[in-house]
């Protein structure tokens, strides 16, 4: 093999708190197997060799990332950004402490691939309601392979941008919300 | 013929490719990372998917994605561009598994293409000319030092896995020779994550010719007139001409019914090009590229033929309705490779501030930057291709010289100056030069 064989990041795991296993597939399987065999469990970090092909796929917990809305709308009123606790919010070279509890956050698409807001007849979320740390808010399958979206923090979701079985991008904002102290 | 395909590239062959489907009623879905995600291109094409961040390990070189990015785009073909995943015989086979046709040759052939010690063993045994070298990798240094001293010095360690110049080292006495092998193994673990190197006789100053061949499912295969890439800088090409000012009638034929026999040794089909050294009346078979080149487009003018338009037609399927009397040489055409470089002729990253492209009769320009643009210091620095063509060589090189004129770039240093000092080379000019041009230029 002459070049890179390429990666295979951004799958999520069925639970992000699944534990790391390192895997070793049989020689036998192709890149189509794999993704099969990988979408049917929770593994969580597969390291594959065949001849010259190395593969390592590791299913990282989605993170909710701040951007997109413009730093102004984030920072709100700066008077009591000053005083408020928690969060801090890069600007530019700047580095400044926002108002929590006024703070709207996205998260995005881990993967290319179709979202879905609902588990079979179960909804998984809605906008207005309120969400604690862990929940699963909804998914997103990436060639059969379903990589949940966690709540990383007790919030409330504020938008839901995306229709459920929509093909999203990678990056693609899906919810806004904004975190509770609860 | 296809209904939509994924264009898995980035940059001015992500363009081309595009300006290639629209051309022939193909709907195109273009991938593109989160850095590129506003470039002017993407909106050129029917559709565009962020397939990852802005490191090429992350997007354009992130199979899964890609893969993902073709089924739930319903594309049933993927145009890899050159570079990143062109040449990825195991990113042609995941394609297939997931029934996405590969515009390229098959899983097989790359591979035996990218496999530069096999390749050559097999054109040996095929008795196609090859330079004298060791027969397949060299294990270690005490085996290199043997092979040497059978073909004598200077010899050149290669990467199996190489190109571009990296893992590379010429080799003109015993001394030398431990010390270099070291650092090409070194260099190429690093850069293809292969460290297996072969090593062959230097040939002194030669010329570097390529033959553009197009071949179809049947076996049927053509050649087009030779490029001339001998204009390089450390193994990179930086110039590109067709035909070249010193391959006659009778060499021009041997070599193209030589790529014509490699072509079908390895089974290739849709458009690939040979490579050769040739040194006076001798030819060498170099390496098979399995995919389209950058400097493609001189021989679309020199041949008037849309090679990207035919490559996706043999991938398609269609049988090659060209003959070989068809193609004809009905002009002269040189493309100068326009790069962002720094006074050390390092890639240099930064915005482009103010672009201004040349235009004019004979003049052709394949970029996918404009005023504005990043050059991103996640991917190559080329900033345009620009090509032009006339009756005859000097007009070609007199309205390169021209369109070079008119071409402004402020915001980022370029390789421009180079290009005009290489046009304006007595040397050049009488189409005496071979690789070592650009060393020797005063």
């Amino acid at each position: 093999m002459k070049k890179n064989t390429g990666n295979f990041q951004n799958l999520q795991p069925e639970s992000p708190r699944s534990s790391v296993t390192p895997k070793k597939a049989n020689d036998d399987l192709d890149f189509k197997e794999i993704m099969e065999v990988l979408g049917a469990t929770d593994v969580c970090e597969f390291e594959y060799s065949k001849g010259d092909m190395h593969i390592v796929i590791k299913k990282e917990p989605v993170s909710i990332m701040l951007g997109e809305i413009e730093p102004e709308a984030i920072l709100g009123n700066t008077a009591k950004a000053e005083s408020a606790p928690g969060l801090k919010v890069r600007h530019g070279e700047r580095e400044e402490q926002v108002d929590t509890h006024s703070c709207i956050e996205t998260i995005k698409s881990p993967a290319v691939g179709t979202f879905y807001i609902s588990d079979g007849d179960i909804l998984l979320s809605s906008v207005g309601e309120k969400i604690k740390k862990g929940r699963k808010i909804g998914w997103v399958n990436s060639m059969g392979i379903r990589q949940d979206i966690i709540a990383d923090k007790n919030a409330e979701i504020t938008a839901i941008l995306c229709k459920d079985r929509e093909v999203v991008e990678w990056g693609q904002t899906l919810f806004e919300i904004k975190e509770e102290n609860v | 013929m296809f209904k939509k395909v994924l264009v898995a590239n980035r940059g001015e062959i992500a363009l081309r490719v595009i300006r290639a489907l629209r051309e022939m009623s193909v709907k195109s879905v273009v991938i593109c990372s989160e850095a590129d995600k506003n470039n002017f291109y993407c909106g050129l094409a029917d559709d565009s998917v962020c397939v990852g961040a802005a490191q090429a390990a992350s997007s354009y070189l992130n199979i899964s994605q890609i893969i993902s990015a073709a089924l739930v785009k319903k594309c049933d073909a993927i145009h890899p561009g050159y570079g990143f995943l062109a040449e990825n015989h195991h990113f042609a086979e995941i394609c297939a598994s997931y029934g996405i046709n590969f515009i390229g040759p098959s899983p097989e052939t790359i591979a035996l293409a990218g496999q530069k010690a096999e390749i050559i063993d097999l054109m040996k045994r095929k008795k196609i000319p090859v330079v004298p070298g060791s027969k397949g990798v060299v294990p270690s240094v005490k085996e290199a030092k043997a092979v040497a001293a059978a073909i004598k010095y200077p010899v050149i360690i290669k990467a199996t896995a190489g190109g571009g110049g990296k893992g590379m080292r010429i080799v003109r006495s015993e001394k030398d020779i431990e010390q270099a092998f070291e650092l090409a193994g070194a260099e190429a673990k690093n850069a293809f994550s292969n460290a297996d190197l072969y090593v062959e006789k230097y040939i002194e100053a030669p010329r570097h010719i390529e033959i553009q061949i197009a071949a179809d499912k049947k076996g049927k295969v053509v050649f087009f007139p030779e490029r001339d890439c001998s204009i390089q800088r450390n193994h990179q090409k930086v110039l590109e001409e067709s035909p070249s000012p010193q391959i006659g009638p009778k060499m021009r034929k041997k070599l193209g019914e030589t790529a014509c026999r490699v072509a079908k040794l390895i089974n290739y089909t849709t458009v690939g090009t040979v490579e050769f050294l040739v040194s006076k009346d001798k030819f060498y078979f170099m390496e098979m590229n399995a995919r389209i080149q950058v400097e493609h487009p001189v021989t679309e003018l020199v041949s008037d033929i849309d090679l990207v338009k035919l490559q996706i037609a043999l991938a398609a399927g269609e049988d090659l309705k060209l003959k070989q009397d068809d193609i004809k040489e009905i002009c002269h055409s040189v493309e100068c490779r326009i790069n962002s470089e720094d006074e050390n002729y390092m890639p240099s990253a930064g915005v482009i501030e103010k672009l201004i492209l040349p235009g004019g009769p004979g003049v052709r320009v394949d970029t996918a930057m404009t005023s504005g643009s990043e050059i991103s210091p996640f991917y190559d620095s080329m900033i345009a291709k620009i090509i032009t063509y006339g009756r005859n060589r000097a007009e070609a090189i007199e309205r390169m010289k021209r369109a070079l004129m008119e071409m402004k770039i402020e915001g980022v240093t370029t390789n421009i100056a180079l290009h005009q000092k290489i046009l304006q080379d007595k040397n050049f000019a009488d189409g005496c030069y071979t690789t070592d041009f650009i060393g020797l230029m005063k």
